[in-house]
């Protein structure tokens, strides 16, 4: 108790070094804080830039001149599928339906192309249809999107074609399906006839005029029933389109090296147009040039953070020590009236550490002027210094501890 | 100098506080020089972020009704029903034009422009003329009818002479016959045509009628048949407007693209308008569509990273702002006409289209004839050149991920992209179309960050004017909004921590002034009781002073700098090995990315490191003096009587 | 109740040691008042010093009733047996009068009441008055600082007295003074009271005179 009391009488006797240390102890908390926080808000940005800008990715064709109607082989669909780095992927594949059995003679007819057919598209999602939007979309009362993204046999057809054809949401249809291919590496069309299905209407979609982009296509299935009924027939799938968003964008280099794995190219714009759906083209560019600046804040802090902190460790230490030295004087009289070597450090301790935890509260409230207070950074920022700016005033006490009582009192003579 | 020797001495006789305080000082210089670094180095990162940044804004006039037309269609003998947009008046860009838009650049109503030249030609390929609108499917012929008849149903023409066609004004086949099939597909009441006589049509193909097919053998669906080309495509209407977007009437409305050949005809005005409709359309084969912009970013395919510059480079803003002749065209229009950087393109621009998209009326695929409807002025003739320069290429561009259909947003087929401000001539009588504000012509450029603002006042002033429901503003800015204040964040920290590290240095220096300069109070009293007078003694105390201080500052900046320069490399060999892969990047093959990605160089580290040092010496020589004024007010004989504790 | 036996001290210094003791030997007795005197550099201080128990004899030894200082809790003998008065008086700058004598006391775990109490009557034994209670050092003659220290130096309850030049710095109106309460303080309550001085006067007034010259002690 009697400790305590003088250690409060000293704080406010002495109270202008008092407060020069808490001060300083303030001042270095406040840098030391700023410091680890402009490292947290970059990180906490980059973080966030993976929200902020999404990384987009699509299938192209070598030449990268097209984004829909190639030929893209199911086992990239699949990998696609499979990879951690990819999320939202959405795929379509051409089919094309001609209503009512198709048979024989007009089925050759047309595969070979003499008939023009109706465009269908297996989606994995609504999405995947370019240009469409939910709303656009109406379907049956207990159903919804999610059909397309399952294996029933089902489909949703454009509504100009409901009217045309007299068809209600809730119907059943019967149509003949023809897998679509591109024999000729070019835009002429190859249709193979997989059989005839029976198919439930789930719903039907509208797209708004403005929307051009959007394909023409007249009928959706769910892809994965396209798939099955695909394989069953022995009739190879191909995607006709596929993009994504990649999932983790701080691991873009792993991304691009499963890409890698998986066989797909990057675009060559020299190279000659083909259906073949074998590139890949990542739009990172906004997120690449902020996230490498981010990162070079972040890197460029992290190296100098040791120097740093050394630093304003030892400039806790000189402040503490030059305090300290000044107070020889009267660690002397306490000493000579018998106040042991220990209770006198513990006391000059005590005081210190006063002072150390005053400035660094002081710190932690100033500097959350400038910032958000982060609890376990400032928890960490205020104890670390503490830590320092202790041990620095524990050395400081252990060289000036070092003097003799005897010289000093009589050299004060 | 003997001040100066003695201060020096009673420093050195103090070692391990003259020493601490040499490191203090050293150490407060080298925080300042890294912090400053730091700060510096951060503050051109962020600002090279805001330069990744473009917030723009697409101003689209949303139509006012849909109104219904109905059109026959011959085949089902009924009317079909279409509906088209109308806009009761079209808004001009000064619309937008409101208190707190700060614009960088306002919204402007830009047209693409046609520009001739023999060279320019199509690629020629089957594949394109399978599906292409090719010259074979909007030929202008002279026909007689085999038989009388009325061409409500699929009839058989005879070509009696090609004024545009395959093989140009005097070609003779189409789709090797010399007959063609024909119905007046979407007119409800044909008149008659009368063989013998003869007749000249502008025509357009299209699909057989499924009835013609079921009753000939051999003949399908794609041998298709041709119609007059009527309505909005008829190409003998002018569609001319003035530059406040008021039609001009046509001198001479032909409604109908089919007329009889008589005697004299070509001499009459009708005639002649046949024949400069032709030449109107033979100057279209060999035109290309040119986008002049303000930056190369308010061009979406661009914003949004579907094209790219492969070759070359962009044009630059002052390029942009100057209106030099320079331009950037697709890789496309490059190869096929052996183009490169540093050649120049004959541009005579001859129509100015406010309507269409450059890329709805030349497809992206660099498909031929995609073309406006109309090609004649007014006055029923061809469009005068109103400018022409050789544009040097600088850069060759790719777009990549074309959608299959034109969005209006991509690329026009072959398109150049020119300064605007290098057509110094008005367009006042070559507009060649005119349409209301659309995202793909009215673009305008508002400052990084300031998309709800904007957002919110042209709210209550669109509300105010009128026109909020007329007109829909889509702002992209690639993202900034969301990482906006996070950068703010990071901006302030580093302002703060730069803030909070000159502070310490000024802490450190008052705390070194207060207990070393105030420690020789003793000193300075002794040196006044030996008759030297204030300035000397301030002399005495201020060298040893600032020799500390000179030292402690230089080494401490000049370990900063040194420790900022290993950072900086350390950073660099880092950067190395840690950034983003550009494999699959669409920007990949974009050239100066290069260097762009480069870490922030400390060119400036030994400017920094010297102004520290000097900073923190000449902050130690004020608060040092101000300290020894003091030290000088007190009384030497009182000093001297007290005890130096 | 002291007795120096062989004693011998070296100054480590950082380039030379000096001796500042060589074999002394002496004995002082309770109730008496000793002086010590010697030229500068004697080692009087250094004398002093060690029998404070602020070091301990590189040689030799002191005995305090015939126990060894070396075997001592050293701070203990300094709070409960003896007290030390400086020339520069050595009081704490920032402490009052009051708090400056209570200090000890306050060491040994003294009620504060107590404490100031027996502060308050031991300065006004010494001859000051109320108002110097609350004065700080800076504020008082030197002469009142030197009583303060004395006080301070009773304080404990210790009945050794060690005076390093207590009226060095004094004029002879408190010189006078203070010899006069440290005679006392041997004389009439037992105390054990050693001086150092170079004063004639001081070594006049004392039971016994040691006189040093280079380290050693000469009777």
């Amino acid at each position: 108790m009697f400790h305590f009391r003088k250690v409060v009488l000293n704080i406010s006797r002495h109270w202008a070094k008092s407060l020069l240390a808490v001060f300083s102890c303030m001042l270095i908390v406040v840098f030391l804080f700023l410091f680890f926080s402009g490292l947290l808000v970059n990180l906490q940005q980059m973080e966030a830039l993976s929200e902020a800008i999404p990384i987009e990715a699509r299938i192209s064709n070598l030449n990268g001149t097209m984004s829909s109607g190639m030929i893209i082989q199911e086992r990239v669909i699949q990998a696609l599928e499979d990879s951690g780095y990819v999320t939202d992927l959405q795929y379509t594949s051409e089919i094309a339906a001609a209503m009512g059995e198709v048979s024989g003679d007009e089925a050759a007819k047309m595969e070979r192309g003499d008939i023009t057919f109706p465009l269908g598209l297996g989606v994995n999602r609504v999405e995947a249809l370019t240009g469409a939007s939910a709303e656009g979309f109406t379907f049956a009362e207990g159903a919804g999107s999610e059909l397309l993204t399952g294996t029933e046999s089902v489909c949703v057809i454009r509504e100009q074609e409901m009217e045309e054809l007299g068809l209600a949401v809730g119907d059943s249809i019967r149509v003949t399906l023809f897998s679509v291919t591109y024999p000729g590496d070019n835009a002429m069309k190859n249709y193979n006839r997989l059989g005839v299905y029976e198919l439930r209407i789930v719903g039907s979609f509208r797209i708004p005029v403005s929307e051009i982009a959007t394909r023409a296509a007249q009928m959706i299935f769910p892809v994965k029933w396209q798939r099955e009924i695909q394989k069953q027939a022995g009739s190879t799938f191909f995607a006709d389109s596929a993009r994504f968003r990649v999932a983790k964008p701080l691991d873009l280099n792993s991304f691009k090296a499963e890409m890698d794995e998986v066989g797909l190219l990057p675009v060559i714009s020299e190279a000659n147009s083909s259906q073949h759906g074998i590139a890949l083209t990542v739009n990172d560019e906004t997120f690449i040039k902020t996230a490498t600046r981010l990162r070079e804040n972040i890197t460029l802090t992290q190296i100098l953070m040791p120097v740093i902190v050394v630093i304003v460790g030892f400039l806790g230490f000189v402040v503490s020590y030059l305090l300290l030295q000044s107070r020889r004087p009267e660690i002397a009289i306490m000493r000579s009236l018998g106040v042991s070597r220990r209770n006198c450090f513990g006391m000059l301790l005590f005081e210190s550490a006063i002072l150390v935890i005053s400035g660094s509260l002081a710190g932690v409230i100033v500097a959350s002027f400038f910032v958000d207070m982060d609890t376990v950074l400032g928890l960490g920022v205020g104890i670390s210094f503490f830590v320092v700016y202790m041990a620095g005033t524990a050395v400081a006490l252990k060289i000036l501890g070092k003097f003799s009582v005897m010289q000093l009192l009589t050299a004060l003579d | 100098m003997g001040e100066f020797g003695n201060s020096i001495r009673q420093i050195r006789r103090t070692p391990l506080r003259s020493g601490l305080f040499l490191i203090l000082i050293g150490l407060s210089a080298m925080l300042l020089t890294l912090g400053v670094v730091l700060y510096r180095t951060g503050e051109q990162n962020m600002k090279r972020v805001e330069e990744v940044f473009v917030t723009i804004g697409l101003v689209s006039q949303k139509p006012d009704r849909f109104e219904t037309m109905e059109i026959w269609d011959a085949e089902k003998r009924d009317m079909n029903e279409f509906s088209s947009p109308v806009y009761d008046i079209m808004l001009p860009p000064e619309a937008l034009l409101f208190e707190g838009a700060d614009y960088i650049d306002p919204p402007v109503h830009r047209p693409y422009y046609g520009a001739y030249d023999p060279s320019f030609v199509y690629p020629d390929n089957t594949y394109i003329r399978l599906i292409a609108q090719t010259r074979e499917h909007y030929p202008i012929v002279e026909v007689t009818p085999l038989e009388d008849c009325v061409p409500d149903h699929t009839v058989q023409l005879k070509i009696l002479r090609e004024l545009y066609g395959r093989n140009g004004i005097a070609g003779r086949e189409i789709f090797g016959t010399e007959t063609i099939l024909f119905c007046d597909h979407y007119n409800a009441d044909p008149q008659t045509l009368y063989a013998g006589k003869t007749y000249v049509m502008a025509l357009e193909w299209r699909p057989s009628h499924q009835e013609w097919v079921d009753t000939h053998t051999g003949v399908d669906a794609l041998a298709g048949e041709f119609f007059p080309r009527s309505m909005g495509s008829n190409y003998l209407i002018s569609s001319q407007y003035s530059p406040n977007g008021e039609m001009i009437p046509d001198s001479m409305p032909m409604e109908y693209a089919c007329e009889e050949v008589t005697e004299g005809f070509y001499d009459t005005p009708r005639g002649l308008r046949w024949l400069e409709l032709a030449k109107a359309m033979d100057m279209a084969e060999h035109t290309i569509p040119v986008i002049p912009t303000d930056n190369t970013q308010f061009l979406i395919s661009f914003y949004n990273g579907n094209s790219v510059i492969i070759n070359g480079r962009d044009i630059s803003p002052e390029e942009y702002k100057e209106g030099q002749i320079v331009c950037l065209i697709s890789q496309e229009f490059a190869k096929m006409h052996g183009y490169e950087i540093g050649d120049t393109v004959p541009l005579s621009l001859y129509y100015a289209d406010y309507r269409g998209s450059a890329s709805q009326d030349f497809p992206p695929d660099g498909l031929p004839m995609g073309n406006p409807n109309h090609l004649l002025n007014a006055q029923g003739k061809s469009y005068e050149v109103f400018e022409a320069h050789d544009y040097t290429v600088v850069g060759i561009y790719n777009e990549i991920n074309k959608a299959s259909y034109s969005s209006g947003y991509d690329m026009a087929g072959y398109g150049v992209v020119i300064p605007a401000a290098s057509v110094k001539n008005s367009v006042a009588n070559n507009i060649l179309d005119y349409g209301p504000m659309k995202g793909y012509n009215t673009v305008f450029r508002i400052p990084n960050g300031s998309v709800e603002r904007y957002l919110e006042r042209w709210g209550k002033y669109g509300v105010d004017a009128g026109i909020s429901d007329k007109l829909e503003i889509t702002i992209y800015d690639k993202g900034y909004t969301r990482i906006k204040e996070g950068l703010a964040q990071i901006k302030q920290v580093a302002f703060a921590l730069f803030i909070s590290g000159l502070l310490v240095t000024v802490l450190i220096l008052l705390f070194f002034s207060n207990l070393f300069i105030g420690k020789q109070k003793k000193r300075t009293a002794i040196e006044r009781s030996l008759g030297m007078d204030k300035r000397s003694c301030t002399v005495s105390l201020l060298s040893g002073v600032m020799a500390i201080v000179a030292l402690g500052s230089t080494l401490g900046s000049a370990a900063g700098y040194a420790l900022s320069g290993l950072a900086m490399g350390l950073l660099s060999e880092l950067s190395q090995w840690v950034t983003f892969s550009t494999e699959y990047s669409n920007w990949a093959n974009s050239v100066g990315n290069a260097e762009e990605m480069l870490p922030a160089t400390g060119t400036e580290g030994l400017l920094i490191a010297f102004l520290c040092g000097s900073s923190v010496t000449l902050l130690a020589l004020g608060i040092s003096l101000v300290q020894i004024r003091s030290n000088l007010r007190s009384e030497p004989l009182k000093l001297l009587s007290t005890r130096d504790a | 109740m002291l007795e120096v036996r062989d004693v011998g001290y070296i100054y480590q210094g950082k380039y030379q040691s000096i001796e500042a003791l060589k074999r002394v030997n002496c004995h002082f007795a309770a109730g008496k008042f000793y002086a010590v005197t010697g030229p500068s550099g004697s080692g009087k201080s250094t004398l002093l010093s060690l029998l404070a128990g602020l070091d301990l004899p590189t040689s030799g030894e002191i005995l305090v009733e015939g126990c060894t200082m070396a075997a001592m809790d050293r701070d203990k003998y300094r709070r409960e047996v003896a007290s030390v008065v400086y020339q520069s008086f050595n009081l704490f700058p920032l402490l009052t009068a009051l708090e400056n004598v209570m200090y000890p006391m306050e060491l040994l775990h003294v009620s504060k009441a107590t404490a100031a109490e027996t502060a308050k009557r031991l300065i006004g034994e010494i001859g000051l008055g109320e108002k110097t209670y609350q004065q700080f050092p800076v504020m008082m003659s030197g002469g009142e600082q030197q009583r303060v220290s004395i006080a301070r130096a009773l304080a404990a309850g210790g009945k050794i007295i060690l005076a390093d030049e207590p009226t060095g710095n004094l004029d002879s109106a408190n010189e006078e003074n203070i010899v006069k309460i440290m005679k006392n303080l041997a004389h009439e309550k037992g105390y054990l009271v050693i001086v150092i001085t170079h004063n004639p006067n001081v070594c006049e007034q004392a039971d016994a005179v040691y006189r040093m010259r280079d380290g050693e002690l000469r009777t």
